[in-house]
């Protein structure tokens, strides 16, 4: 219970255990009872997981690129040396992209017309994804719009909660995505 | 997961003193480098401290013969890189404190009024907010309710609840973690369960909250 004296911090091995899900039910059961009460232990479960996340992430992320690698070496022809006079266009680079951000709707609404985001820069579509409350998908759609009219056939149910998201394609196979983003409808949509 | 010790590490203790165990240190270095650093990167904020934190762990590493990576006991529960990385952050998190006094705790570099900030945002959501807030802190923070009262009743309340709920709370509300983050953290398959767990908390919150004559809550 909360004021109750902490008890001796997690060891290196728990928390290593603890974020590479290696512990057992009653022992990770005892690793979030303490971590719910130690706001070290917590900070450092917290942390580990990140930094571990990134790692993994970092490596996955070269797989894909190691494979484009291979495949423009194999089927790339040598062109030799460029002509150095011809004029370069190219695009500005882009060096961080951004997941769109979701506008609208959001948090309690009077009415569902459409969902609006923000512009990814070089996106050129959208997937929005909409789920009850349950998790299961509602609809789900694709545009090169920044916002989507909301079919007048979709059934929203007055005061639960919703979730939608939205990501953007940023080139061929990779999409970034937002958060999920909750809203309620406050009152059912007049018939049309 | 694998329960035997990385082989580096295995050559490392097997090797004997002299050019061979500096050898075989050398490569383990070279395969655990950017993992210390980015420990390292974590929590110290120029490159100099950086690589000086970076050089403290592995000094502290290969001190008396290796004996905190003797420590590691592959179980079979967690990756050596992982434990590394808990290892390496608290030598970081050491050598700050030998330098500057007490290491700052685990939410340091948090502005308090952020903080305090974060968790209002639990008393505004339960004594007059809007449940659905919770997808994205940081509404409108006027309600009608004596704040500090609210806020009294609500750790009082929060105190009762299973320490699992309140681990809920706190990694929302205190450490502001994405649903995401804390559906991995907490073992939840999806996002979604820890959207209903807070709303349900909510619901359950402001009816304690009601039955101590607190009628501010919206439903």
């Amino acid at each position: 219970m909360p004021g109750e004296k902490i008890e001796a911090h997690l060891t290196a091995m728990e928390v290593a255990a603890y974020v590479d899900n290696g512990l057992e039910a009653a022992a990770r059961a005892r690793v979030r009872s303490h971590v719910a009460e130690c706001d070290e232990c917590r900070g450092e479960v917290i942390a580990v997981a990140r930094l571990a996340r990134t790692g993994r992430r970092r490596w996955m992320a070269l797989v894909p690129l190691a494979a484009a690698a291979a495949l423009v070496l194999y089927i790339a022809p040598w062109q030799g040396p460029s002509d150095s006079t011809a004029p370069v266009l190219r695009e500005p680079g882009v060096t961080t992209i951004v997941a769109p951000t979701p506008i609208a709707p959001h948090g309690a609404v009077t009415a569902l017309p459409s969902l609006t985001w923000s512009r990814v820069p070089l996106a050129d579509r959208y997937k929005v994804t909409l789920f009850d409350a349950d998790g299961s998908v509602l609809w789900e759609t694709q545009t090169a719009d920044t916002t989507a009219v909301v079919p007048p056939s979709l059934r929203i149910v007055v005061g639960v909660p919703h979730y939608w998201k939205v990501a953007a394609r940023t080139e061929p196979g990779r999409w970034v995505a937002s958060d999920l983003t909750s809203f309620t409808l406050s009152r059912a949509p007049p018939q049309r | 997961m694998g329960a035997a010790v990385p082989p580096e590490l295995s050559r490392l203790f097997d090797a004997p003193a002299g050019v061979k165990r500096d050898e075989v240190w050398g490569s383990f270095v070279a395969a655990h480098s950017r993992l210390i650093i980015r420990v390292a990167r974590s929590i110290n904020p120029d490159h100099d401290t950086v690589m000086d934190a970076y050089a403290y762990v592995l000094e502290r590493l290969r001190a008396d013969d290796c004996r905190r990576l003797r420590d590691y006991a592959p179980d079979g529960r967690t990756k050596f890189t992982t434990w590394l990385v808990v290892v390496a952050r608290r030598l970081c998190l050491d050598l700050l404190r030998r330098r500057y006094g007490r290491s700052p705790p685990a939410s340091a570099g948090r502005d308090p009024a952020v903080q305090r900030a974060a968790r209002r945002r639990l008393v505004d959501l339960v004594a007059g907010g809007d449940p659905d807030d919770i997808a994205a802190p940081g509404g409108d923070p006027t309600h009608s309710l004596n704040a500090a009262e609210v806020s009294r009743t609500l750790t009082q309340l929060t105190s009762r609840l299973h320490a699992d709920d309140r681990l809920l709370l706190k990694l929302r509300f205190d450490d502001e973690l994405s649903a995401p983050e804390i559906a991995r953290l907490l073992g939840l398959s999806t996002p979604f369960h820890v959207y209903r767990r807070l709303t349900f908390l909510f619901g359950e919150l402001r009816g304690a909250l009601r039955e101590r004559g607190i009628h501010g809550a919206e439903p």
